[in-house]
């Protein structure tokens, strides 16, 4: 599997909403697409999958265009949040419908999870709750096995248990089907575990797309005496600054190499590792103070 | 096994540590089958590609190696290799600031032996 | 055509059939219920099957067409096809079920007549039916029928179409909705020929829904 993107904006009604994003994604991978609200998380997807058209750029599936391709776009799954007020059907009817036009949907394992997730086959859409709702088009993700897998925000209206059961079968799925797996979330602290790579949209463009452990260890927190902090991160990007009396805490986004492992001892400072969730958040809000 | 992860430190780091721990601590025996890429996947919630970082940092320290088609072994040897990089990282972040910090505090060795030995008493206690 | 292609069209007209069946249901127990009170009040049926059919068929078919954009389209590509094959499929099982709901019902025309002259309850139906012998269609009159009701399910679905970009462009194909409702209905061009007439328009529509469905934003 390979998804490409080359250079894609999308405007409509004279609002940018993407802005010349190019990124490959290689397969079979787990890929979180992180982007606080609003960032075009949901536009960039719909865009792979071909539910709306780039104003400019190419977006190809194995070298085809998706854009009405017939061969791309039965490759790939988008699971979102929808509204079902309408839908009299019954969820296994409901089901039957995708099955129907998934040619690697299992059965079996759609009726396992419906029931590991407590969702009733003979229950209307219409009347599920929200959290149900949400573990139907999971399972009807999954089910689908297609090879491209994308879940946009999937858990909304799930509790914990039910969220956690969704985490562990996307990973079980995966391995036992490995195709490529996108998750966008802005609840990142829950999921980052799950992630093989990070692409990350802020205010509609490409922040970066890398290896999750290698954007990960971009971020470091440095705690010491505030001179000494100082002194150190004088020519460093700092997305954070906590204090505490005279010592001095700040996150920093950049490499870290040997010259500055010595300038750490030497300066007596202590650094640490940030979480995936800390580092975005910090990294997107530097954005926004910078904006206004 | 440890039952969580911290978000302290990267987790292939913590993935290997667990295995480490597991044969330091005799828990896990040489020349038995370690646990799979699987087992770690489903108890921790990880990406599989995270937990095999971890594990092949293993296999070319020589601490666990593949047996094909049936998994990760434990090597012979492997403990004793484990216990002296560990006895070196022990010394090297434990004893060596321990030394730094009982000079600045003027604790002389026949002190800081007996506060080490006692451990942690207090040297001031009536 | 793909093996997706074909079976989208099976599961649309599938859809449209089973909606048809109630329509035509409901039609039958009305047909009958007028018929039963008019044979009381007045001692004679007024009414024939297939004359009261077209009417209520065209207001069917115009609803069928309103129901076919927004909910389908999304449906469709959520389950990994096209605009192209939601687009084809929609106008196949639209021509389908037309001529299916035709076919239906002059076959029941037929059956309700068999049973009237079977019965003798023949002798009841109306001396304007006896004189222009509406019992049953002529291949003409079928035709035509034919012809507008689809013309009604294509209005239909333009008119959602519109609905779907912008309102000022729904209610713009209301307005050339009524337009040509009202000429292919009009006296004069119903006396020259007017399902050439209809038939133009049929082609206009399917045309025009072919061009504004192929690039359509499909909120996700």
């Amino acid at each position: 599997m390979n998804i490409n993107f080359d250079h894609v904006s999308f405007t409509r009604k004279q609002k940018t909403i993407l802005h010349d994003i190019s990124f490959q994604l290689e397969g079979p991978k787990i890929v979180g697409l992180l982007g606080r609200n609003g960032a075009g998380k949901t536009t960039l997807l719909s865009i792979l999958t071909a539910f709306q058209k780039a104003s400019s750029g190419t977006v190809t599936l194995n070298n085809e265009n998706t854009f009405e391709n017939e061969h791309a776009v039965e490759q790939m799954i988008f699971v979102r949040d929808q509204n079902f007020e309408y839908e009299t059907e019954k969820v296994s009817d409901y089901l039957e419908t995708y099955a129907k036009f998934r040619p690697n949907f299992d059965h079996d394992y759609a009726k396992r999870l419906l029931k590991q997730f407590r969702v009733s086959n003979d229950l209307e859409v219409a009347k599920l709750s929200k959290g149900m709702a949400s573990a139907m088009q999971v399972v009807i993700g999954l089910a689908s096995r297609a090879p491209v897998t994308i879940f946009d925000e999937a858990y909304l209206g799930m509790d914990a248990p039910a969220r956690d059961l969704f985490y562990k079968e996307v990973l079980n799925d995966f391995m036992e089907h490995p195709r490529l797996i996108i998750l966008s979330t802005h609840l990142i602290s829950e999921m980052e575990t799950l992630f093989e790579e990070v692409l990350i949209i802020k205010n509609g463009r490409l922040f970066t797309h890398e290896d999750k452990e290698v954007f990960q260890q971009r971020g470091y927190r440095i705690t010491g005496e505030e001179q000494s902090v100082n002194e150190f991160s004088k020519d460093k990007t700092i997305v954070a600054t906590q204090q505490l009396g005279p010592t001095k805490s700040v996150m920093i986004y950049g490499s870290f190499t040997d010259d500055d492992q010595r300038c750490l001892t030497d300066l007596n400072l202590e650094r640490s590792f940030v979480s995936l969730q800390d580092l975005f958040i910090h990294l997107t809000e530097e954005e926004n103070e910078d904006d206004e | 096994m440890r039952p969580t992860l911290d978000d302290t430190r990267p987790i292939y780091l913590q993935i290997r540590e667990m295995i480490e721990d597991e044969i330091i601590e005799g828990r896990l025996l040489e020349e038995t089958q370690a646990p799979s890429t699987n087992q770690l996947v489903a108890f921790y919630k990880i990406n599989p590609a995270t937990i095999l970082k971890g594990i092949n940092q293993l296999v070319d320290a020589g601490i666990l190696y593949k047996k094909r088609g049936v998994g990760m072994f434990v090597a012979a040897g492997s403990k004793q290799q484990l216990l002296a990089k560990r006895k070196e990282h022990f010394l090297r972040e434990y004893v060596e600031p321990m030394h730094k910090e009982a000079e600045r505090l003027s604790i002389s060795e026949d002190e800081l032996h007996s506060l080490v030995f006692k451990r942690g008493g207090n040297p001031n206690e009536h | 055509m793909t093996s997706k292609q074909s079976l989208a069209i099976r599961t649309q007209t599938k859809e449209y059939a089973s909606w048809s069946l109630w329509y035509l249901s409901i039609y039958l127990l009305i047909y009958i219920g007028i018929n039963v009170v008019t044979y009381f009040t007045q001692g004679e049926i007024t009414w024939t099957f297939i004359e009261g059919s077209f009417s209520a068929t065209t207001v069917f078919m115009l609803i069928v067409g309103l129901l076919s954009m927004g909910g389908f389209l999304n449906h469709y590509l959520s389950t990994g096809l096209t605009r192209r094959i939601y687009f084809r499929s929609v106008l196949f099982s639209g021509i389908l079920v037309t001529i299916g709901i035709v076919i239906f019902t002059i076959l029941l025309s037929l059956l309700i007549h068999g049973v009237l002259l079977a019965t003798g309850w023949d002798q009841l139906y109306s001396e304007r039916i006896i004189d222009n012998q509406s019992m049953l269609p002529s291949i003409v009159e079928a035709l035509s029928y034919a012809a507008s009701i689809l013309l009604f399910f294509l209005i239909g679905w333009s008119i959602s179409f519109g609905f779907y970009k912008h309102w000022v462009q729904g209610a713009l194909y209301i307005a050339l909705g009524v337009a040509i409702t009202m000429i292919t209905s009009h006296p004069l061009f119903e006396s020259i020929l007017p399902i050439y007439f209809t038939l133009f328009f049929i082609g206009f529509y399917v045309f025009l829904l072919h061009r504004g469905t192929r690039t359509l934003d499909v909120r996700p």
